[in-house]
């Protein structure tokens, strides 16, 4: 077994002990049933009070990085759908002890505070900066149409 | 902040200032006192204060002093004479404390005292433990030679009263916490680590003789110390495994086995011993496995056992279980094993955690962790049944078959409660509940993997058996069971007949009839069970009617909306051949359903994209255009509404009598609201007739030519969007919408109703538009594109001709490139397209022309806009590597590079030199490497760029431009 794979598996096993509320992640299984455990599906909440709040939406992580499909409206994820996060990122906050929970908080942080320093769409970066109630009624439909059980 | 407080000069003022620092003040004014004494400790009298202090009476003082003491042994560097009448003192001190009645809290300050004398003095100090303790005993400081081998270790310490033990344990604890937080491989505490490990034999004596008492007179509060300073070695010796260390504190684990016993120890040793087995698991030997085993077996834990299981989740009772669920845990192989009869007993003890009464999560706090260890469990069996190819494990024998157990206990448990119930239960609860219901549904996508079909069948059983006593908790939880598994059922179609068992049920009869029978939440889970068997419905034309009337049924309901919606689109999508006989059916459907005015506005799109689909496969033309003119006088009834209610007064109410809005409101915000639904339902028409990715498309003669009936739908749909766009194209939504419906034709290969002709594509994309023009501008870039790839490769000159300057013209328009960041950006990228495709079409454009983009394309690298900034190195990058066979455009794009090179190279040197922000370098370094490789004179605009005075500075010019010129 990798080194990776070993990580990997702990990771699965500390998510099944400790995970947050509302939160879903689990490595991909092949047609065989045999798990991928570099290749993660994970369900990120909106946070509460928020206008995220009761949206579910679906994150494929190739750990460390992380890829929402379908794409997501916000300023910090890619056309296609990459999400640009700086803790995944080498010079910013990256270690390479990063858990899956750390990432998947973060990335339900990045929801609500997104970074403006870092756009990755155009669409929704520059309506978050000039149009902010524009904004706030697309990402209200991103969440109707990604409904949390 | 100003720091209002002055420095004391007199001990009563620092014994009030202490005194104040732990009363309950305002934060600020705390930090202030702290700051302070902070001042005083650190000065050259702090050793004096520290002596003066804890002479003095009050636990609040002398805590102070001793904290002063390790501040000034953490920060001084001191004389071996100096350090040992310190560690003279600090012993004397304690002694005192030990007798003058202090608290806790000073005892324990100064045994951390004493241990950060340990880690910066230890060759003064080796035998710290012995010394100590001897101390004690003799109530003076020994003579550190006193304390070797010769001391009678053992019977010293049985003569420590209970004060003085707790005190040696203290100190013994706080040497392994405190020392294992500093850096065993630093060189500097080497022998540190060394020291401490001959003292761990010292330390195990004491823990022994609180822990195996030899008289059999056992001391509950030296026993908890015992253990407690026994955690701390243990996780020293977690992070330092040394053999010998090991072994001293395995001698200590039957003993600590024996404390569970023992009511006021039971809390203590149990997490002890779970976190060991959790996250330690090679310390215990067999003969440890086997009092384990032993002690689960007792009656003592048979009692425990009883009661987690008959309900009592109190800390107590969960720590036992979780104890369990940790040996289990470590001993997983073993748990695997079919003949070892007393793992399997263990195991089966294990299947009953899931048997304690209530609600996961919000009743039963032990289901959740006990679930975890069966999913790992099951893992783990996978595995080795594919790494060992034993894969003819028996189901009627362990461990199988204690698996099967666990398979109706976990369904059991994530029956939904009754309403009240239900909504009595906090947020916190209800989510936890659900991610229980996951755990369950996870779990058992693991157990098919071993079990295959069975697994398939005992969830149609249970549905069935539900069905038939009309148990709808029983129904709704199997149908969520059955519908996790759909994800495992990949090829073939082995499970069918099981499934027909429960598709050709009175299921489908039940769930129409509404929520009379069936309550709401079965009715969801029905729903999403037909979803997610949807292939099945294509291996089996022959129910997929009754489930689509269902699900139509089902659309009105507003708690029902979107999963039926949901299911109505999967199911339309995945049998659309199989359908297309009853399009006039569906047409008829959702025509009926517009009617409906609660109507939800995404479950109306997704079925009319639905439907869409299903027309996308008609085979006949003629069918197709009939079938698309009735979904658009559909629309167009919106339309026309749409147009009336804007061409009335800008402040005109919406009459009351009208059945669409509930309440009056302006008309012209109907008139908006009417447009946008008619757009989106267009949207979901065009997405819905996108031909499929994956369909077998055998058939070459793609065709080409466009019947007159769909031009006359082509004019219609554009005439709709012209409309539409006039009058509204000041919203956004609008905007975004009539953009999604010209993209939904760009990729497609067929001509088709939203497959337009570019000239009328073209003229729509630069009338003109009152907002968004930028989307606008991004649509026609995608346009563009698209005609290099299909058949209408003949228009792409003719539509860059007209689409370019519309372009230009709206970058020109702008007061400053960074006014709109999204237009420019959309503008050069689209440049930068043509560029790469086309270099011959872009370079034909009037010098005019050309000297604004690239100027403008410079000012947008140097701006601080990210995204326009990238596209624009992007853009430039395209620009260094163009090539053209044409030697014309090749010279153009020659003068152009010499032209615009020595800028360019100073623009790129001053962003990577500076002015760019961190994020941005990975895009600009493009097109300087391009730079680089290609062209001869880069060498020489770089050099210059570099001695350009507006460098932005010389360290920066030291970092980077040293090196590049190296390169160069």
């Amino acid at each position: 077994m990798s080194l990776c794979t070993l990580r990997l598996g702990e990771e699965r096993k500390h998510w099944r002990k400790d995970h947050p509320f509302g939160f879903w992640a689990r490595p991909v299984k092949n047609a065989q049933g045999i798990l991928d455990l570099k290749t993660w599906e994970c369900g990120i909440p909106g946070k509460e009070k928020t206008i995220w709040e009761g949206g579910l939406f679906k994150m494929t992580m190739i750990f460390p990085d992380g890829k929402f499909t379908p794409p997501l409206f916000h300023p910090n994820v890619y056309p296609s759908g990459t999400v640009c996060l700086s803790i995944l990122n080498e010079d910013e906050g990256w270690r390479p002890a990063i858990t899956i929970k750390q990432i998947a908080l973060g990335v339900q942080d990045l929801l609500d505070n997104p970074n403006p320093e870092s756009p990755a769409q155009a669409e929704a970066y520059n309506l978050f900066k000039k149009d902010r109630t524009e904004y706030e009624k697309r990402v209200r439909r991103e969440v109707r149409q990604n409904p949390a059980p | 902040m100003e720091n209002n407080i002055h420095i004391p000069n007199t001990l009563p003022e620092v014994e009030h200032l202490i005194n104040e620092l732990y009363k309950p003040n305002p934060p600020e004014k705390i930090s202030q006192i702290q700051e302070a004494l902070q001042r005083l400790q650190k000065s050259p009298q702090g050793w004096q204060l520290a002596q003066s202090l804890l002479a003095r009476p009050g636990d609040n003082i002398k805590f102070f002093g001793a904290l002063t003491v390790i501040v000034k042994l953490n920060t001084e560097r001191l004389s071996d004479d100096d350090a040992l009448s310190v560690l003279q003192n600090l012993i004397t001190w304690l002694i005192q404390s030990l007798s003058d009645g202090s608290g806790p809290i000073v005892i324990r300050k100064l045994c951390s005292a004493l241990v950060a004398y340990y880690i910066h003095y230890s060759h003064t100090w080796s035998k710290c433990i012995r010394h100590l303790v001897h101390s004690l005993d003799r109530n003076a400081v020994a003579p550190i030679e006193d304390a070797g081998a010769s001391l009678p270790l053992e019977q010293v310490i049985r003569e420590l009263g209970t004060q003085k033990f707790l005190a040696a344990s203290w100190f013994a604890a706080a040497l392994a916490e405190d020392t294992e937080k500093v850096d065993t491989k630093s060189p500097k505490y080497i022998s540190l680590h060394e020291r401490v490990l001959d003292n761990a034999n010292d330390a195990a004596a004491l823990m022994a003789s609180a822990l195996v008492p030899i008289n059999g007179v056992s001391n509950i509060s030296s026993q908890r110390e015992a253990i407690n300073c026994l955690q701390a070695w243990f996780l020293y010796a977690q992070r330092t495994p040394k053999q010998p260390l090991i072994q001293m504190l395995q001698a200590l684990v039957q003993p600590m086995i024996n404390c569970l016993l023992e009511e006021e120890l039971y809390e203590t040793t149990v997490e002890l011993l779970t976190d060991t087995l959790n996250n330690w698991q090679q310390f215990f030997t067999r003969s440890h496995i086997d009092s384990f085993y032993g002690l689960f077996e007792s009656e003592w834990a048979r009692l425990r056992y009883q009661s987690l299981i008959g309900g009592d989740f109190d800390f107590d009772a969960i720590q036992f279980g979780l104890f369990m669920l940790a040996f289990g845990d470590a001993q997983m192989v073993e748990m695997m094993d079919t003949t070892d009869t007393r793992a399997q007993a263990f195991l089966t003890g294990l299947a009953g955690l899931l048997t304690a009464p209530g609600h996961p999560a919000a009743d039963d706090k032990i289901f959740v962790p006990a679930l975890e260890f069966w999913s790992a469990f099951v893992e783990n069996l996978v595995d080795t049944l594919y790494s060992e190819s034993t894969s003819n494990l028996p189901w009627d024998k362990p461990p199988l078959s204690q698996v099967m157990q666990v398979v109706p206990y976990s369904w059991q448990k994530i029956k939904f409660p009754s309403l009240d119930v239900y909504n009595s239960w906090d947020s916190t609860e209800k989510t936890g509940f659900s991610d229980a219901r996951k755990d369950v549904a996870d779990f058992l996508q693991s157990v098919y993997t071993i079990s295959g079909l069975p697994l398939i069948s005992l969830f149609v059983d249970l549905v069935l058996r539900a069905l038939t006593n009309s148990a709808w908790a029983d129904l709704e939880a199997a149908c969520f069971c059955l519908g996790a598994l759909s994800d495992c059922v990949s090829e073939g179609n082995s499970y069918d007949d099981a499934l027909t068992k429960v598709f050709g049920s009175s299921l489908f009869d039940l769930l129409r009839q509404g929520q009379s029978i069936i309550p709401v939440r079965a009715r969801q889970t029905c729903l999403y069970l037909i979803e997610r068997y949807s292939e099945y419905f294509v291996r089996h034309a022959e129910y997929l009617p009754a489930a689509l009337n269902l699900l139509f049924s089902a659309v009105g309901d507003r708690h029902l909306a979107l999963p039926s919606s949901k299911s109505i689109f999967t199911l339309c999508s995945s049998c659309r051949k199989l359908l297309a006989s009853e399009i006039d059916a569906f047409l008829e459907q959702y025509s009926a359903l517009r009617n409906n005015q609660e109507l939800d506005s995404l479950a109306e799109e997704r079925v009319i994209s639905a439907i869409a689909a299903i027309l996308q496969s008609l085979p006949n033309e003629e069918q197709k255009s009939n079938a698309i003119k009735r979904l658009l006088t559909m629309v167009g009834i919106d339309v026309t509404a749409c147009l009336q209610f804007k061409s009335a007064q800008a402040n005109a109410l919406v009459d009351q009598n009208d059945p669409r809005p509930a309440s009056p409101i302006l008309a012209h915000e109907v008139a908006l609201q009417l447009a946008i639904r008619s757009l989106r339902c267009l949207c979901s028409i065009a997405k819905g007739l996108q031909a499929p990715v994956d369909l077998d498309n055998d058939d070459d003669s793609a065709q080409t030519s466009v019947s007159q009936d769909l031009e006359r739908i082509h004019t219609d749909i554009i005439g709709i969007l012209v409309q539409l766009k006039d009058l509204f194209s000041n919203n956004a939504e609008v905007v975004d919408a009539i953009c999604t419906i010209l993209r939904a034709g760009f990729s497609e290969t067929d001509p088709g109703p939203f497959v337009f002709p570019p000239h009328v594509v073209t003229e729509l994309l630069v009338s003109n538009w009152q907002s968004r023009i930028a989307t606008v501008v991004n649509t026609a870039s995608a346009f563009a594109s698209s005609l290099n790839a299909g058949r209408f490769r003949q228009h792409v000159i003719p539509t860059l001709g007209t689409l370019l300057p519309w372009v230009f013209s709206l970058l020109h328009q702008l007061p400053d490139p960074e006014a709109d960041p999204e237009l420019s950006q959309y503008g050069i990228e689209f440049a930068q397209r043509v560029l790469l495709r086309r270099p011959e079409v872009l370079m034909s454009q009037t010098s005019n022309v050309l000297e604004f983009l690239f100027g403008f394309a410079m000012k947008l690298i140097n701006g601080n806009e990210p995204l326009p900034k990238a596209a624009a190195a992007e853009f430039w990058t395209t620009f260094i590597i163009a090539k053209s066979d044409d030697p014309s455009v090749q010279t153009t794009l020659n003068d152009a590079m010499s032209h615009f090179g020595p800028q360019l190279s100073q623009s790129l040197i001053q962003n990577i030199g500076g002015r760019a922000s961190r994020s941005d370098l990975d895009k600009l370094s493009d097109p300087l490497k391009k730079l680089v490789v290609q062209h001869s004179h880069a060498s020489k605009w770089l050099e210059a760029a570099l001695n350009d005075p507006n460098f932005p500075s010389d360290k920066n010019y030291e970092f980077c431009g040293t090196g590049l010129l190296a390169i160069l």
